[in-house]
């Protein structure tokens, strides 16, 4: 049975427009989906509806099942139980996810006390450990600094470990990587696939970038204008797509991250 | 002119193949002073010869804003020089009229880069008026716009109507309007779709061709500068790390950065 199951999950604006048109995917236990699309797919909007994020004037009909219980139904404390202690995210830009007037020890400790209950001195122990778990050295440094005394890649460590911080079943990351430079990303990626296995997390990876997207992920959905094109697997998609353009996304994929004069060499 | 013979000419600087348009000559860029002072640039030599295309590529901090702005003539180095066809960059305003009539940018995002209340023809046209060329604009707007594949109506329509990859042609057509030698692309396809990315580089690796065009390009993406440069600046902690022929950049790259830059690329399989 999928731990996480999406069902005709439509989203329309107050005035009428469909962003997301009745999209269906699932995602089994200890599973890695990634979730592709360009700008306007409505992959973005997918990530939110499942989290029960939506901006004002959205509303989502359809389902959004977490072991069977539908997410889209429960509101209030029934739903920030579940959200960051069962399903955890991680976005784009951690700049604007983390606090700015806090410091990372307190942003990490916040949901160990909020879902774990645990005491101050606990949580910053723990705290300390998740920061060695994502391999951000002088954990007592970073602990004390604000965000935007750490680098980009830093932040994203930081990002990471509280969204594994009350061990959720899945995590969520929409464009992690996207605004991190290539040799912070592929750190980041090496990371973030080393967790997944060691934790069993489940992963739904949703992304613009398919190089990035298959480098972590099994399963694969395609997106285009608030559709589901294709759902597969990477594996599969590369080999032998079967939507043309599921086909099209890999040949420009192909096309602009070619390094010419025969790099397989390197 | 073809006849005469070659000597030593007292001649001022008569633009050769071997001038480079655009050259940096030990170029440091400091910024603040005392014990905080940043260096932002550090011993950077680079030339822009006529007709090539050279790119130039690193990662947040490495130098890149701060180099197009000394190349753009928007900031004077710290140390060393910037000479613009063979001389030091003059400041007169007819000097950098000129310089500005013969180089011109690209911006990454078309969204933020031309202006949603002008018509696409007065966005085009902007160059030619703030740079007074001469001549008939609306025929010479018709004209750059069918060179990015844009019909002449579209002078007529605002930026808003067009998609991202049609706002990065009418970009690039502003860029042509008064015909420079050196067009300056910074991160001109790092806010496309991939499959919009690719026609815009086809774009400017057509319009190199036909126009003879120079390219300086500056990017993140090692991937894309590879593709439409004949050479190839590796930028790291404000110093050139590497620079070459981008064949022996991309591969035999002698720079350990360059060497991890490659490798983290991600690619399909």
């Amino acid at each position: 049975m999928s731990l996480l199951e999406v069902r005709d999950l439509t989203v329309r604006t107050s005035g009428g427009r469909t962003l997301l048109d009745a999209v269906s995917w699932s995602v089994e236990a200890g599973g890695r989906l990634g979730v592709i699309g360009e700008s306007g797919s409505g992959k973005s909007i997918t990530a939110l509806a499942v989290l029960g994020l939506l901006p004002d004037g959205m509303t989502a009909t359809g389902e959004v099942l977490l072991d069977g219980v539908d997410l889209l139904a429960l509101h209030g404390r029934r739903l920030d139980a579940i959200r960051g202690a069962q399903v955890a995210m991680v976005f784009q830009e951690p700049l604007t996810a983390l606090d700015p007037l806090m410091t990372v020890g307190r942003q990490i400790a916040g949901p160990l006390r909020l879902h774990r209950g645990l005491s101050r001195a606990q949580a910053r122990e723990q705290a300390a450990a998740l920061c060695r778990m994502v391999r951000l050295d002088d954990a007592e440094r970073i602990l004390g600094s604000y965000p935007w005394q750490l680098s980009g890649g830093q932040r994203q460590r930081v990002a990471l470990a509280m969204a594994l911080a009350c061990e959720p079943r899945v995590l969520l990351a929409d464009e992690p990587t996207t605004a991190l430079d290539v040799t912070v990303q592929a750190e980041v990626l090496d990371l973030l696939d080393e967790l997944v296995d060691r934790t069993g997390v489940t992963l739904v990876f949703v992304s613009h970038d398919l190089p990035v997207v298959a480098r972590v992920a099994r399963d694969l959905v395609v997106m285009r204008e608030g559709r589901v094109v294709e759902s597969t697997t990477v594996a599969r998609a590369l080999d032998a797509p079967a939507d043309p353009y599921t086909r099209q996304l890999i040949e420009a994929a192909r096309a602009v991250t070619r390094l010419p004069f025969a790099q397989e060499a390197l | 002119m073809s006849t005469a013979p070659e000597t030593a000419s007292a001649a001022p600087a008569a633009p050769t193949a071997d001038v480079p348009l655009l050259e940096l000559a030990g170029v440091g860029r400091t910024y603040g002073s005392g014990p905080r002072a940043t260096a932002a640039l550090a011993g950077v030599d680079l030339a822009v010869r006529p007709g090539r295309s050279v790119g130039i590529v690193g990662e947040s901090g490495a130098g890149k804003s701060t180099l197009l702005r000394l190349l753009l003539a928007l900031d004077r180095p710290t140390e060393g020089q910037v000479l613009y066809r063979g001389e030091p960059l003059r400041r007169d305003r007819a000097a950098v009229r000129r310089f500005r009539r013969d180089v011109q940018i690209v911006f990454q995002d078309p969204r933020s880069s031309l202006d949603p209340r002008m018509t696409v023809g007065a966005v085009v046209a902007e160059p030619l008026r703030s740079l007074r060329i001469p001549g008939d604009r609306g025929a010479r707007v018709a004209e750059v716009l069918g060179w990015v594949g844009l019909e002449p109506d579209a002078a007529t329509r605002y930026p808003a109507q067009f998609s991202g990859g049609q706002r990065q042609r009418i970009a690039i057509a502003r860029a042509l309007a008064p015909s420079p030698s050196v067009l300056v692309g910074d991160e001109p396809v790092s806010a496309l779709d991939v499959s919009v990315r690719e026609q815009v580089m086809d774009l400017l690796r057509r319009l190199r061709a036909e126009l003879g065009l120079t390219l300086v390009l500056v990017s993140h993406d090692i991937a894309v500068v590879g593709q439409l440069c004949e050479e190839t600046v590796v930028l790291h902690d404000g110093r050139v790390a590497e620079s070459g022929p981008t064949e022996q950049v991309l591969t035999r790259p002698q720079d350990p950065y360059t060497q991890r830059l490659l490798a983290a690329v991600p690619r399909l399989p």
